[in-house]
């Protein structure tokens, strides 16, 4: 499911928050773990990152190697190189979204899906998430695997809602869910998140990943996070299939 | 992701292993900790809340004793593949961990196991035959002919193993495809170890080779758990300017659906594509969807929906920029399974392609590999499949638009009617343009490979010969 590699996007670019009490509405949750780890400010330093780590499918054996290039306001790569699989790239330029692999072919994203990639795409999305997101609603305080959780369902400005789960202690994001509307079909996920550590001077960033789809378990663990560097010139550009596609619209 | 069906081997023959070893303790917990993750695997993920009707927890609790009482770990691995057995369908299985004991820190150089003799087999009425023979094989140097039925493999009579094969198989659908295997199991060994084969040629006269197994031509792939195995994959002219296709499996996407690719660009506007399957077993059904986008140029087109417990998940095409849209042939053959049938029976369905042949195997069950406590693997199918048209494969098969059935004498003369099948529809369908030299006629001898000017050698070895001589020749597969 390539395209849902894209959902731990989201997670690898979150930054999480300090300890939050009292909150009272789904705003105040996703503002507070902004403010609290670092602020605004902090994130505003930041206008680009590369990633590099790994992605594997414990059960089935399958692991590889993961880079990760995202840069302001909307671009991502996505390359996982997985032994016996090969490459497959997703990404957006900002304008189109796609996905790419010898086994599979190239996927030019259309409708809902292309507008779930181009959100998930959005570079400073803890602080900007008000422009993809009509509202953020705090549900309740749940008990989620032993912890306190803030419970907030945000409802996308195109797309279906997700739910994400702060942790009242923390005030980390430890867990989203969402179903993405595909071309293989509404697929649902379900996202734990966790590894935080400091990164590019003083955010703090998810390392681990793991993403339960279709019965299946994807890790992905990021080993170095370097910011503001210089990207490979074609780092968002489509691969050359994709491109053709592109041009015959 | 789409595995071969090759576990079916172990369920079958798991009477052949070698000799039993027994159990330390440590083993017996792993041995019941693997049963009951088998147990309830099946339990939780079987696509099918009702495991098909099936009273699971019974059978549990009717095999739990007996997997306590096991005295070694070939007789509890028995019992699991017995439990798995009883839901009498596909893609369920154990790997020995023997199986794995070739993947190490670098997986793809290891070739010790990896012996062939160039013997690729149809079983014919109960009969081993020699279908066709790799090109500079151990059996085309030793005169190995297509149509010889094999009788012995070592120290093996064929007859009694495909006897007992036919018994454990309750449906009968499935053994000639699980006899081939097993004959072709015995047939393979380690790399420069020798077999004696006897054979019996179409007049009854007993011939016995020794074999020096190598190496075949292909690459060594690995996928996940799944133990390494050689993908081949080749592409030809043929004289009449059709392009020939054919590959082993469904793995290793970078070279099989890269080269795929070429293939189709390089026919161009030549008269058609013949795609041969036979012998497929499948492997990432991905790879359908992937190698059908070089075929569909309009969009939103699935091959069929896979099913699973939670959700059905469409096998979706997507178009590649530049897209065939000359006639296609697809040879299919009772070894033709898995994601060889996803593929030949959705483009049979969207009416892209003409199927030809026999039926399939009926083997089409999305399936994953996972390791047990025990170190073995186990293969379990997680989902249902449903082609495009609404057929269900697992059990039923692709139906050929045009059956060909299998013909030892065809294949003792150095014929393949299947492909002459093929070949005669595709002259109906267009008139030969780029490449064509010769019309085509029925017969031996009259459908040859011409050369390819724009072929590279990374695209492997183009043959000049007539892909009809014997005994190198690839037929019947």
């Amino acid at each position: 499911m390539r395209n849902i590699i894209c959902a731990h996007i989201i997670a690898l670019v979150a930054v999480v928050a300090s300890p939050a009490a009292d909150l009272k509405t789904g705003d105040a949750v996703l503002d507070n773990y902004v403010e609290a780890t670092g602020g605004a400010a902090s994130y505003a330093k930041i206008h680009n990152m590369v990633m590099k780590g790994s992605m594997g499918m414990p059960a089935m054996g399958l692991k590889g190697a993961l880079t990760i290039y995202a840069a302001e306001p909307n671009k991502i790569s996505l390359v996982t190189d997985l032994a016996g699989v090969g490459k497959i790239t997703e990404g957006s330029d900002g304008t189109n979204a796609w996905s790419h692999s010898a086994m599979q072919g190239p996927q030019l994203k259309k409708g809902e899906e292309l507008a779930d990639s181009l959100r998930e795409a959005l570079f400073l999305k803890e602080t900007q998430w008000r422009t993809v997101y009509k509202s953020a609603e705090l549900t309740g305080i749940e008990d989620l695997e032993g912890k306190a959780v803030y419970k907030v369902v945000l409802t996308p400005k195109t797309g279906a809602p997700e739910t994400q789960y702060y942790e009242k202690a923390t005030g980390l994001m430890i867990r989203h869910q969402s179903v993405r509307k595909t071309a293989f079909g509404e697929i649902p996920v379900d996202v734990t998140v966790g590894g935080y550590r400091k990164e590019c001077g003083a955010v703090t960033m998810p390392h681990s990943v793991t993403q339960s789809v279709a019965g299946q378990k994807i890790e992905m663990n990021v080993d170095s996070v370097d910011c503001n560097g210089e990207l490979p010139a074609d780092a968002f550009q489509p691969p050359a299939e994709v491109k053709a596609l592109i041009n015959k619209q | 992701m789409r595995l071969p069906a090759i576990l079916i081997l172990v369920l079958v023959t798991g009477g052949f292993g070698p000799a039993a070893t027994p159990l330390s303790p440590e083993q017996r917990r792993l041995t019941l900790d693997s049963f009951e993750y088998v147990w309830a695997t099946v339990r939780d993920k079987h696509w099918d809340p009702k495991i098909s009707g099936v009273d699971w927890q019974a059978i549990h609790d009717e095999l739990r004793p007996r997997i306590e009482a096991a005295q070694s770990i070939e007789e509890a691995r028995q019992i699991v593949a017995a439990m798995l057995e009883r839901l009498h369908q596909t893609h369920f299985g154990v790997i020995p961990a023997s199986a794995y004991d070739a993947i190490g820190d670098s997986p793809t150089n290891d070739t010790s196991n990896q012996g062939k003799t160039g013997i690729e087999l149809r079983v014919l009425s109960g009969h081993a035959i020699v279908g066709s023979i790799a090109q500079n094989s151990a059996a085309s140097e030793a005169g190995v002919q297509t149509g010889w039925e094999v009788v012995r493999v070592a120290n093996t009579d064929i007859a009694p193993l495909i006897a007992q094969i036919a018994a454990a198989d309750g449906s009968g659908r499935l053994t000639d495809t699980m006899a081939a295997r097993a004959v072709r199991t015995r047939l393979d060994g380690s790399t420069t170890s020798e077999v004696a084969v006897e054979f019996s040629d179409i007049s009854g006269k007993r011939i016995t080779k020794h074999l020096s197994r190598r190496v075949e031509s292909g690459d060594l792939t690995t996928f996940g758990f799944l133990p390494p195995m050689v993908v081949s994959f080749e592409a030809k002219k043929l004289r009449g300017g059709e392009e020939y296709i054919h590959f082993n499996l469904f793995l290793k996407p970078d070279l099989v659906v890269t080269r795929f690719g070429e293939a189709l660009h390089d026919c161009g506007h030549c008269p058609g594509v013949i795609i041969d399957l036979r012998g497929n077993p499948g492997g990432l059904g991905a790879m359908a969807m992937g190698m059908a986008g070089f075929l569909i140029s309009q969009p939103d087109q699935v091959l069929g929906t896979m099913y699973m417990r939670s959700l059905p998940i469409r096998f979706v095409i997507f178009p590649r920029p530049e897209v065939f849209e000359g006639p296609v042939a697809i040879l299919v053959d009772g070894s033709t399974a898995s994601t060889s049938e996803i593929f030949a029976g959705g483009l049979q369905d969207l009416k892209r392609a003409r199927v030809f042949g026999e039926r399939t195997a009926g083997a089409a069950l999305p399936s994953r590999i996972e390791r047990l406590p025990n170190g073995d693997g186990f293969q379990y199918a997680m989902a249902n499949y449903i082609s495009r048209s609404g057929r269900q494969l697992e059990g039923n098969g692709v139906i050929p638009d045009v059956n060909v059935p299998a013909d030892r004498k065809a294949l003792s003369e150095g014929r393949d009617p299947v492909l002459e099948a093929a070949l005669r529809w595709l002259q109906t369908e267009t008139k030969p343009r780029v490449g064509a030299q010769h019309k085509l006629q029925d017969g031996a001898g009259e459908v040859a490979v011409v050369p390819k000017a724009s072929r590279t050698e990374s695209r492997g070895p183009v043959s000049l010969e007539n892909p009809f001589p014997r005994p190198a020749a690839r037929l019947g597969r």
